[in-house]
Formats: C-alpha cells, sequence, structure tokens
C-alpha cells in the first residue's frame, strides 16, 4: 500500500513503482470466458464452411473459382528481360481458362490477373511469397531462380483488388517488396506491402 | 494442461484442429487480462476486449510470423484492442466532462485512509491519456522492458519513455493533488 507522504518526494521510477504496486494484484477471467471464445471461433469456422464469410485461418481457395486469366507483368527492374518474353507470350496468347469442374458458384467477379512477384535476393537459397492470396502459407507459393543473377520470380493468380503480401527468404526472413510502391505496418506490427490488381481495368 | 509448444498448437489450428485454438485461449487468457482490465478501468470491458482479440487473433493466425512467439503476437492485438476501446470511450467521455479540476477536487475530498488509495491510483490511472496510460501499465505494472514494449506498441523507445515521463508527472499532479488539499 503507497504511503500518501512519500509519494510526493520519490523520483519517478520510485513512485512509479509505489503507485503501480497495487495494480499488479493478479486478475483472472470469469470461468465461461473460454468457452465463450471458442463458441465465438466454432460460430466463424461455421460461417466460413456457409460460405458467407472467408475467415481465416481456413479460407476457400481462390484457385477454385471459375476464371480468367490476363497476363499484367508488374515492373521489376533486374528481371527485365526474362518478365517481358513471358509475358508478352502470355498476352499474345489471350489465355482463357474456365475450370468447369468447380464445386462453388462462379464470384460476381470471375476475372483473375497474373501477377509476377520478383525479388532480388543473391543471396537467398529459397524465397516464397505469402499473402492474403495464399493465406500467409509459406509453404505454398515458392519463387524460382531466373538465371545466374539472383532473381527470383513467380507468377501468381490474384482476383482484382489490393493484396498485401511480403516475401520469405530462406524460409524464415520476412521481407517487405523493395519495389513495391507502398509498405503498410499492419496491426500485428508486420511491413506487408501493398499490389493492387485490376484497379483501371473495366 | 496441454503443454504442447505455441507453434505445435498453431500448427494445429491452421491445419483445421480448431478446438487446439482452446489451448492457447487457456494459455493466454489471465496473461493478459490484468493489462486489459487497467487499461480499460473495469472487468466488463477488459472481457469484451479480450473476446475480441482472441477471436482476431484466430482469423489473423496464418499471419503469425513466428507461431513459436504466439504469446508475444496475441499482446499485440490485446493492446490494440485495448488502446482502440479505450480512444473510442475517452472521446465519448470528452464530450460529456473535460474538468480535471472536478477530478482534483472528487479526489481531494475523499476521506484520507489508507483503503482508499488503491481506488485514487486507479481513477488517477483512468485520467492518463491513453497512449501515457497503456505505456505506463506496460512498464510498472506488466514490468516489460522498453525493447518489449516496443514490440507490442509499434512506438519507438524514446517516444514510449516521454510517454511514461509524462504519465508519471500526471499521475503526481492528480494524486499530489489528492494528498495535499
Amino acid at each position: 500500500m503507497p504511503d500518501r507522504n512519500h509519494i510526493s518526494r520519490e523520483d519517478d521510477a520510485a513512485f512509479a513503482d509505489r503507485v503501480a504496486a497495487p495494480l499488479r494484484a493478479a486478475e483472472r477471467v470469469d470461468s465461461t470466458f473460454g468457452e465463450r471464445v471458442m463458441s465465438a471461433v466454432r460460430a466463424d469456422v461455421r460461417e466460413c464452411v456457409a460460405g458467407r464469410s472467408t475467415p481465416a485461418p481456413q479460407r476457400r481457395g481462390w484457385w477454385r473459382r471459375d476464371w480468367t486469366l490476363r497476363l499484367t507483368p508488374i515492373a521489376a527492374l533486374a528481371a527485365a528481360a526474362a518478365i517481358v518474353v513471358l509475358a508478352l507470350l502470355g498476352a499474345r496468347a489471350g489465355i482463357t481458362h474456365r475450370d468447369r469442374s468447380s464445386t462453388f458458384a462462379s464470384a460476381p467477379t470471375d476475372t483473375v490477373y497474373m501477377v509476377r512477384f520478383v525479388l532480388v535476393a543473391p543471396d537467398a537459397r529459397n524465397v516464397s511469397v505469402v499473402g492474403d492470396f495464399n493465406n500467409w502459407n509459406r509453404a505454398t507459393t515458392a519463387l524460382a531462380p531466373s538465371g545466374n543473377d539472383g532473381v527470383w520470380i513467380t507468377s501468381v493468380a490474384l482476383p482484382p483488388g489490393r493484396h498485401e503480401y511480403a516475401f520469405i527468404v530462406d524460409g524464415e526472413r520476412w521481407m517487405p517488396d523493395p519495389l513495391a510502391s507502398v509498405t503498410i505496418h499492419d496491426d500485428f506490427g508486420t511491413a506487408s506491402s501493398i499490389v493492387t490488381v485490376g484497379s483501371r481495368e473495366s | 494442461m496441454d503443454d504442447r509448444p505455441d507453434a505445435v498448437i498453431v500448427a494445429a489450428v491452421l491445419a483445421g484442429d480448431t478446438e487446439a485454438y482452446a489451448c492457447l485461449v487457456n494459455r493466454y487468457e489471465n496473461e493478459y487480462f490484468r493489462f486489459a482490465v487497467r487499461m480499460l478501468g473495469g472487468r466488463d470491458d477488459a472481457d469484451e476486449a479480450l473476446h475480441s482479440a482472441f477471436l482476431r487473433a484466430f482469423r489473423a493466425l496464418a499471419r503469425c510470423r513466428e507461431p513459436e512467439r504466439f504469446g508475444a503476437w496475441l499482446y499485440q492485438i490485446v493492446a490494440n484492442e485495448c488502446r482502440s476501446k479505450a480512444t473510442m470511450r475517452a472521446r465519448r467521455e470528452r464530450r460529456f466532462v473535460r474538468d480535471d479540476d472536478a477530478l482534483a477536487s472528487a479526489l481531494a475530498g475523499q476521506p484520507a485512509e489508507p483503503v482508499a488509495m488503491d481506488e485514487e491510483i486507479e481513477r488517477a490511472i483512468e485520467q492518463l491519456d491513453v497512449d501515457q496510460r497503456e505505456a505506463f501499465l506496460l512498464k510498472y505494472v506488466e514490468e516489460l522492458t522498453y525493447e518489449e514494449m516496443e514490440a507490442i506498441t509499434g512506438a519507438g523507445k524514446s517516444a514510449l519513455k516521454m510517454r511514461v515521463k509524462r504519465a508519471c508527472d500526471r499521475l503526481r499532479e492528480l494524486l499530489d493533488g489528492a494528498y495535499h488539499a
């Protein structure tokens, strides 16, 4: 219990410590707390399964929708030659793919865009990209080395909209895209990059 | 009691074992409840904030970069949740009362009995700006290092030190007013 006569004369640390002492008493949630949280979690999962929302951690896979591909390469300084060739080939081919075996109804917007992710990381042993499009799963989308100049590339089909992503270097180092024009720090203190897909398309 | 490491439980949840999340809830609910209670000044609001934080953490679990440090990651979410709630409440309350003198008077009017001291401290804590309150609680009640506080709040060390300093000055002002009136 703090002594009133001491408080005004103490230095900050001692004063703060004295004031904080009674606030350190333990507090416990009520006995129903855990079950209430889990009920909400289960309801969330049920809603997800019913297709009314797409909460993590188990999201519906975007790859199971009907989809059309176009090639819209993003800027990539070091990998320009290889990327442009691939992009042009793809665009000329006018790639269109309809997945008739889809078990899901078509989304209101069924267009997806091929977005190329490029990272220059000469010392990396492996690189993957994680984002809202692959449920931030670092094992899903690996980049492949392109030549011997440390350029890593992959292409991902993304629906129109704003997507957050980052690179994982050597399986552990989280890295926002140094070439991205927008980098954000999310609610969880993590720096991620933003790519906006199809915003100027009709 | 499930003594599997956090990373193992996180992996199980992400693989579809939703019920495994209960282990994480059980592991951290009381650990962070005190902070929420002090930050929000009451158990009901703290319960609501913590509940919301656990649900948000579940939804974002795949974005937990270091599952072995799930607890630290969750702490950020809890702190964000409390900060948002406290800020919204402060804005709401500011519409009705903005009278620090009234608080000092109220505190001065309290009987000078030791038993009332804890309540006076709690009331003074509630009068701090949200950022200062958070910094003070993390530093002196949760007894975290400035490095840990940086990771949780996203603020830099010098900003946090300044917030703690200002919190101390303000608390001294509020509590001294009560003691010496």
